[in-house]
């Protein structure tokens, strides 16, 4: 019978956004969200397993309510079992327990946390798999935690043998300093296991998958920065009986970043940028617009209508509008000010520097002060 | 460039309507809302509204002049420019159209192009036109009013006006402007210090000002508080991440310890017991060997006690005899010792004999006597010293031969013959005497009486020599050698006597002598040593038995003290300690050996404490461990090192915009200033001649000069020779000024060119003298350019004549 998981990690509730004071409330609700969205996924997936890979949390120390909370969507989950690793942000150490102990005294019978590195075994929840844990017990660690796997004699009678671990994975995740328990595709395929179920990077991996692939990252289901460009991401992984694998990557992701940058080269595009994010597509994405470009003069007004369009439209709008200059021409200097005037030799001086910023700011200063 | 006919086809209110202009003087008459400003903005649209213009535009500058039920508004201007002939003309709103017609048919259609074209004819910038050129109300006298209230301070003089007029010709009061700089970079650089890059006094996060933050002090306060959260998160995770270390470790050596003392407990507690068992076996070992050995005693010590009692009368009595024995040799031995010491006595008793005769046979000087001769003889050695201490000298010459008896002190008297002149010298101590048949002479010395010496030495001489006759000597060398003999045979004498007293002892010899005859004739046949040392070893043998019978019956008492009897002993006793030893035995087979790599009991059971006091140890050092890193994550920061260092790169971004922002108005900060310090005369060079000039024409030379201080107009000096200055000016003269200085600004610009300015009627407030000057004035400049005069005072336009133009009745 064919194994069917949910794989999923760093989901990373209790996350404090300090950053988006004004949204910080839905962004910190939404990963909830996210998380009760895919236990009702896996569910109408009729997953067996439900795998979380690290980071569930987003610290050791986690408010009750949220932790009670997070217990309470789990439990939703109507397949065989949960398991759910302890990250590198989660950790679970002999001086830090006090997160999964409230966490399983509000958890369902099926819900596991591989807190020890060793086997577990899943006959009991008619399950015929060995999981293979490696569970954080820091939040750095310069060695990962699956090295016990190589002294382990691998149960052969049973059916699927499934690795879980958590950890930057070399040409994969970027661990410069190699403290986040790092691993390396060798030493993962070299334990011999059906598949390495992984967590810690936020981005998927494989980007794209194929039968043969034993080594995955199912990224954040609830993207978390401006630097986290997907939609948020799991996967459900369906392993056969002859070990082959087949993958589904899912959107998962209540809100999303985006950041983009826009050249303005006149009118129009002021126009098709409202037309692009002004609309209901957007209104749950963080939105950083860094635009730049020349527009038409008087036009920033223009600029800044469209601006107050899209921020209506969009969970949030970090504006950068810093780069656009309207235009300003020597022609238009002579157009709008009489020669031997102060703001028509000022801004003649600034135009001859070619200080576009500054010529841009003097122009300002000299429409606000003008009669 | 001039303008030559207007045609408004339709524009606002006004519908096909044409207006030919003189290249002079135009005045344009019409009463209030009869269409004046509708002509005006027509040539201002004409001249600088494009035909196609975006819907704000649109709305903004031109829906207005689209006529009511019209949709298109268009305007036709000719133009006279190096004399040639150009129609513009533009329609807005529904039709859109936009053409120069050139001399010769040549036409333009592009508004870019047509714009350029405007642009090289036109004699100013569109700027200039709106500002200047082309307005009708051109604010100058308002502006010379705001001059006065708005800078009190800095206008002082008609350069200021002039100054302030040009620069601010197009409504920027540069003060304002200026304050409006200041404010913005105030609120960027307050409380920054530019130099260093840093908050002004170097007053970073840890002591940041709390008032008047520009906004690049708090983007970096902002920026620099991101991180030291970051600094305040890492170290959290850092010194967390070290706590958990050492937890793991605490938990890997509880760990290690446990296993060690769970292994090793049981049998710890077995060599324990095992060693209490066996000590036990051994105390029971030996409790039956002493059983056993009572057993085998018991009996030998009852015979050997028998059997000693039965010893030891037949010893004491042969002790008994031994005793007498010694007692009768002891006896024989010292009779032969009390003969023995008579015989010796004997001898010694007939040399003392012989020493007392021969010391009473000896004369006897003995110590006394000695030193008594010894005594005399040293008087006569004193006085005869006393004598010779004295010193007399004497020089005695013979004037004639002669023979004298001389005596020097005691020698006898001699007879000396002396030659004539002979020369004798006699010394002596004490008395030199010399006689001669004829006299005789004595010299004594005066310090004593020699008499009385000599007397001295006679009695001690007499005493000495009765001592020395009494014994029979001569000297007092005699008298000492017959001491000594009789001193040395009085010695042996004495020796002899000591000799005999220390042999006697405390006996005399006639005492001796009597015990020795006394004594009887005693035998005995050993010697009394033989007899001694038999008795002795009789006596220790039996000392010996009685020790042994003491010792027997010591130990039979303690058997009994023990067993009470032999049979309870052989019955009871043993049977019961084998019965004992089987049941330890079996015990001890019950419990684990050690294992063999544990030879040393001790050392295994210290190790196994020390082991479970490391055990103790490090659960008591991984619960205070525990109890920090609780503390540790109560006070962790709200949140993680990766959200604070994505908040830290979004803060350093917007630090750099605001410095970014900062840098660019500070550069029109001092652009500015440069500028303004810079506005010299030269930028407005031949103004103040035309300027003072029109003003003296204006007000009849009352205000005759103008005063010119470094190329600029100064102050206004009246014919009387007193100083106007221009806080002091009427409402009157200021609009003559404002008249005077609009057509400065319009000479200025328009050069030598051909050119046109448009304004509205100024004459309104002049007083008649000074209307009819200003009519002159207007008059003459329009004698060189074209001017586009708007009034409503038909008797204004009489008096300007010029080319009249009637707006609300068709020409």
């Amino acid at each position: 019978m064919p194994l069917k998981i949910f794989h999923t990690a760093d989901i990373h509730l209790g996350m404090k956004f300090a950053a988006y004071e004004e949204v910080r409330e839905k962004l910190i609700e939404a990963r909830f969200q996210t998380l009760a969205n895919m236990v009702e996924t896996a569910n109408k997936e009729q997953c067996r397993i439900f795998v979380i890979a690290g980071d569930l949390f987003n610290r050791v120390k986690v408010d009750k309510k949220d932790i009670i909370r997070a217990a309470q969507i789990i439990n939703e989950f109507q397949g065989n079992s949960v398991l759910i690793l302890p990250g590198n942000h989660d950790y679970i150490s002999p001086g830090q327990k006090d997160l999964w102990y409230t966490f399983i005294d509000s958890s369902g019978d099926n819900v596991k946390i591989l807190s020890e590195k060793k086997v577990y075994s899943l006959t009991l929840d008619d399950v015929d798999a060995h999981i293979y844990a490696c569970p954080c017990d820091a939040k750095h660690s310069s060695k990962n935690s699956i090295k016990w796997i190589n002294d382990h004699q691998k149960d052969e009678a049973v059916l699927f043998h499934i690795g879980i671990a958590h950890g930057s994975l070399e040409g994969v995740s970027p661990d410069f300093d190699k403290k986040y328990f790092p691993m390396t595709k060798s030493a993962l395929t070299a334990c011999g296991l059906d598949a390495w179920l992984l967590g810690h990077t936020h981005l998927t991996y494989p980007e794209k998958t194929g039968p043969k692939d034993r080594i995955f990252f199912p990224g954040t289901p609830e993207p978390d920065g401006f630097d986290c460009r997907h939609q948020g991401s799991a996967f459900i992984i369906e392993i056969n009986d002859d070990k082959k694998v087949n993958v589904t990557s899912l959107n998962t992701g209540t809100n999303s970043f985006l950041e983009t940058k826009v050249k303005l080269a006149g009118r129009d595009d002021i126009e098709k940028l409202a037309d692009e994010y002004a609309n209901s597509d957007y209104e749950k994405t963080m939105l950083r617009l860094i635009l730049e470009g020349v527009i038409p003069a008087g036009d920033k007004v223009k600029l800044n209508k469209v601006r107050d369009k899209i921020r209506e439209m969009v969970l949030y709008l970090d504006w950068n509008a810093e780069g656009v200059m309207e235009e300003i021409t020597l022609e238009r200097i002579q157009k709008e000010f009489s020669e031997g005037s102060f703001p028509y030799i000022l801004l003649n001086k600034l135009v001859e520097r070619g200080d576009q910023e500054t010529l841009q700011m003097a122009y300002e200063l000299i429409a606000e002060v003008r009669k | 460039m001039i303008l030559q006919k207007i045609l408004l086809n339709p524009f606002a209110g006004i519908k096909n309507r044409s207006i030919e202009f003189d290249k002079g003087l135009n005045v344009i008459l019409g009463p209030n809302e009869a269409g004046k400003s509708t002509v005006f903005n027509a040539l201002l649209s004409v001249l600088f509204t494009p035909a196609k213009l975006n819907k704000r535009s649109f709305d903004t500058d031109m829906k207005s002049f689209i006529p009511l039920g019209g949709d298109t508004a268009g305007v036709e201007l000719e133009i006279i420019h190096n004399g040639k002939l150009f129609t513009l003309i533009k329609t807005w709103g529904e039709t859109i159209e936009a053409v120069l017609k050139l001399e010769g048919g040549e036409i333009l259609t592009g508004e870019d192009a047509i714009e350029e074209k405007l642009a090289r004819m036109l004699p100013a910038g569109e700027g200039t036109f709106k500002s200047v050129l082309l307005t009708r109300q051109s604010g100058l006298s308002q502006t010379l009013t705001d001059l006065r209230d708005d800078y009190p301070e800095t206008i002082q003089n008609m350069g200021d006006i002039l100054r302030r007029s040009l620069l601010e010709t197009d409504g920027v009061p540069l003060d304002k402007l200026r304050e409006l700089i200041e404010e913005r970079y105030n609120e960027k650089f307050s409380r920054w210090d530019r130099d260093e890059a840093y908050p002004e006094n170097g007053r970073g996060i840890h002591n940041p000002y709390q008032k008047e933050l520009g906004l690049i002090s708090q983007a970096f306060y902002k920026k620099e508080q991101v991180k030291l959260d970051l600094e305040e998160a890492l170290r959290y995770e850092s010194e967390l991440d070290g706590k958990n270390k050492q937890v793991h470790k605490a938990a890997d050596e509880i760990e290690k310890f446990r296993i060690y003392v769970e292994k090793n407990k049981s049998i710890i507690t077995d060599a324990r017991e095992s060693r209490g068992l066996t000590s036990e076996l051994k105390l029971l070992n030996k409790e039956l060997s002493e059983c056993k050995k009572a057993l085998k005693e018991w009996p030998v010590l009852e015979s050997d006690l028998e059997k000693s009692k039965k010893e030891l009368p037949d010893l004491s009595q042969n002790i008994k005899e031994l005793i007498e024995e010694e007692n009768t040799a002891k006896l024989l031995e010292k009779n032969k010792e009390l003969r023995d010491k008579f015989e010796r006595v004997k001898k010694l008793k007939a040399a003392l004999d012989k020493k007392k005769e021969k010391m009473d046979s000896t004369p006897v000087l003995n110590e006394d006597e000695l030193d008594k001769i010894i005594a005399a003889n040293q008087d006569v050695e004193k006085i005869n010293a006393g004598l010779m201490a004295g010193e007399l000298a004497l020089k005695f010459t013979a004037k004639k031969e002669t023979s004298i008896n001389v005596q020097q002190d005691f020698s006898n008297k001699k007879q000396q013959k002396l030659n004539k002149d002979q020369v004798i010298q006699l010394k002596a101590s004490r008395r030199i005497t010399m006689s001669h048949p004829d006299w005789e002479m004595e010299i004594e010395s005066s310090s004593s009486g020699f008499k009385k010496i000599e007397e001295s030495l006679n009695n001690a001489n007499t005493k000495l020599k009765n001592l020395l006759d009494k014994k029979k000597v001569t000297s007092l060398t005699e008298a000492k050698k017959l001491h000594k003999v009789y001193a040395d045979i009085k010695n042996d004498f004495q020796n002899a006597q000591k000799n005999i007293k220390t042999e006697l002892d405390k006996d005399s010899f006639e005492k001796l002598e009597l015990e020795i005859k006394k004594l009887g004739n005693i035998k005995c046949e050993r010697p009394l040593v033989d007899v001694a040392k038999e008795r002795v070893m009789g006596e220790v043998k039996k000392k010996e038995l009685n020790e042994n019978i003491t010792q027997i019956t010591r130990k039979i008492d303690d058997y009994v003290n023990a067993y009470e009897t032999l049979d309870q002993l052989m019955e009871e006793e043993l049977a019961g300690i084998t019965g004992r030893k089987k049941q330890l035995e079996k015990k001890l087979n019950k419990l684990k050996p050690l294992p063999d790599n544990i030879s040393d009991l001790d050392a295994f059971v210290e190790e196994f404490k020390k082991a479970e006091k490391d055990l103790e140890d490090n659960r008591e050092y991984k619960n205070d461990l525990l109890r920090e890193i609780s503390g540790i994550i109560s006070m962790m920061p709200e949140s993680t090192a990766e959200e604070l260092l994505v908040d830290l790169r979004d803060k350093e971004t917007a630090f750099k915009l605001q410095l970014g922002r900062g840098e660019a108005i500070n550069r029109i900060r001092e652009l500015s200033e440069e500028m303004m310090d810079q506005m010299d005369s030269s930028t407005y060079e031949g103004l103040e001649k035309k300027l003072a000039s029109y003003i003296s024409l204006i007000t009849e030379k009352r205000y005759k000069s103008v005063n010119v201080e470094n190329g600029l107009p100064g102050d206004i000096i009246r014919d009387n020779g007193t100083v106007l200055t221009y806080n002091l000016l009427s409402d009157g003269t200021r609009d003559v000024v404002a008249l005077a200085l609009r057509l400065c600004m319009g000479e200025f610009f328009l050069g030598d060119a051909p050119g046109f300015l448009a304004m509205d009627d100024p004459l309104v407030d002049l007083d008649p003298v000074r209307r009819e000057k200003a009519v002159e004035v207007l008059q003459k400049f329009a004698s060189q350019r074209q001017l586009l005069f708007f009034t409503c005072h038909p008797e204004h336009a009489k008096m300007l004549g010029g080319n009249v133009i009637e707006i609300g009745a068709r020409v």
